[in-house]
């Protein structure tokens, strides 16, 4: 089964993690899902941590 | 219980509304901004943004703050009574408090050399300052096709302002105190590397000014050299002060109904003014103020985020 893609939004500054894109500049490829994210992986715009994200409604 | 909260950052909101859930509490946060929560680090980011996405640096308007908060926007803190337990605003009213939290972070730091030119710079700490900073943009590009900035100062804010102009299209130059630049977070290599990527695309760094009137001439001059914790608040109730406003680890300041927390708290001779930590601390504090954390406060393991666009810091462990 296909779970589709989702989005997680930092709940202090607002950026985006999209798991369709990753976050190449951390070295996380496109398409990488949320729970394969390292722990210490941090919001490339604030610095917050990943607990700081929540999944956005689809 | 009843808290009263200063300052409306993420320090405060955090704290005001953890204590708000579960209705148990009169909470209380007093704030001089009038818009909204918004997130700090973007401001830096927040030229090249179009109108409508720099609109979105407000993340929660003040209303959409949990019913179980009341706030007071637009007021400042003026003075504490400790011994009636009572903040006075500068509007005249006063508010009375089991626990304060004061939570007033920081305002930009201005060198001694410049202050005397203080109405001809613009700084980057508020929602305000972009606002100002977006208008004073505006009005140059109908002068000129690419306006010419100097930012003085090459650390955190500088470089990411400098670094978001010249992305919007503008001329920059850096005016560094330093030899080299973010010497506070970068290793050497690390800090000619960002020098080479600026100077790759053209915008000018230079060292070892010391400034003491501004640069000219110049559409606009930015100074970004820093910031200086509000501790004003506190150091005239006769709380300790150092940098910021002096706490244990728990938080707390030496009278027991009183605490500071975010970018004003000084813990054990450090400051935190970093998204996580400060965040950290916030979810702390209300656990402890509700008898629910046992363990001190201790800072957890976080990397200051350097956003310049374009710009992956090579992999040296920044110096701590």
């Amino acid at each position: 089964m296909n779970v589709p893609l989702r989005r997680f939004t930092c709940q202090v500054c607002g950026h985006v993690y999209d798991e369709a894109e990753g976050d190449p500049a951390a070295g996380i490829a496109p398409g990488t899902r949320w729970q394969d994210i390292p722990d210490g992986w941090s919001c490339p715009d604030c610095g917050a941590t990943k607990a700081d994200f929540a999944l956005m409604a689809a | 219980m009843k808290f009263v909260i200063v300052g409306s950052g993420l320090a405060g909101v955090t704290v005001a509304e953890a204590l708000a859930k579960g209705a148990r509490h009169d909470v209380v946060l007093v704030t001089a901004e009038t818009l909204g929560y918004y997130s700090r680090p973007r401001l830096s980011h927040g030229l090249a943004l179009s109108d409508e996405a720099a609109a979105k640096i407000v993340l929660k308007r003040f209303d959409a703050l949990p019913a179980g908060v009341r706030l007071l926007a637009g007021a400042e803190a003026w003075f504490i009574d400790r011994e009636k337990q009572r903040l006075a605003l500068k509007n005249g009213d006063a508010l009375d408090y089991d626990v304060l939290v004061l939570a007033t972070g920081s305002a930009a730091r201005i060198p001694g050399g410049l202050v005397a030119s203080r109405p001809n710079f613009m700084t980057l700490n508020s929602l305000d300052d972009l606002l100002t900073l977006r208008r004073r943009r505006a009005k140059a590009r109908v002068r000129t096709e690419k306006p010419r900035w100097a930012v003085v100062g090459g650390g955190l804010i500088g470089c990411e302002v400098a670094s978001d102009l010249h992305k919007a299209g503008d001329s920059v130059t850096i005016f560094h105190r330093e030899a080299r630049l973010l010497e506070l977070q970068l290793t050497e290599s690390q800090s000619q590397a960002l020098h080479e990527h600026f100077t790759a695309r053209g915008v000018e760094v230079r060292y070892s000014q010391d400034l003491n009137e501004l640069p000219r001439p110049y559409d606009g001059v930015i100074v970004a050299t820093g910031f200086a914790p509000r501790v004003e608040l506190a150091k005239e109730a006769g709380l300790a002060t150092a940098r910021g406003i002096v706490v244990g680890e728990t938080l707390r300041t030496a009278d027991p109904r009183i605490y500071a927390v975010g970018d004003v708290a000084e813990v054990g001779a450090r400051l935190y003014p970093f998204v996580s930590p400060i965040r950290s601390q916030a979810i702390w504090l209300a656990e402890h103020l509700e008898g629910r954390a046992q363990a001190a406060w201790a800072p957890p393991p976080f990397t200051p985020v350097i956003k310049v666009h374009d710009f992956k810091l090579p992999a040296v462990s920044p110096v701590s």
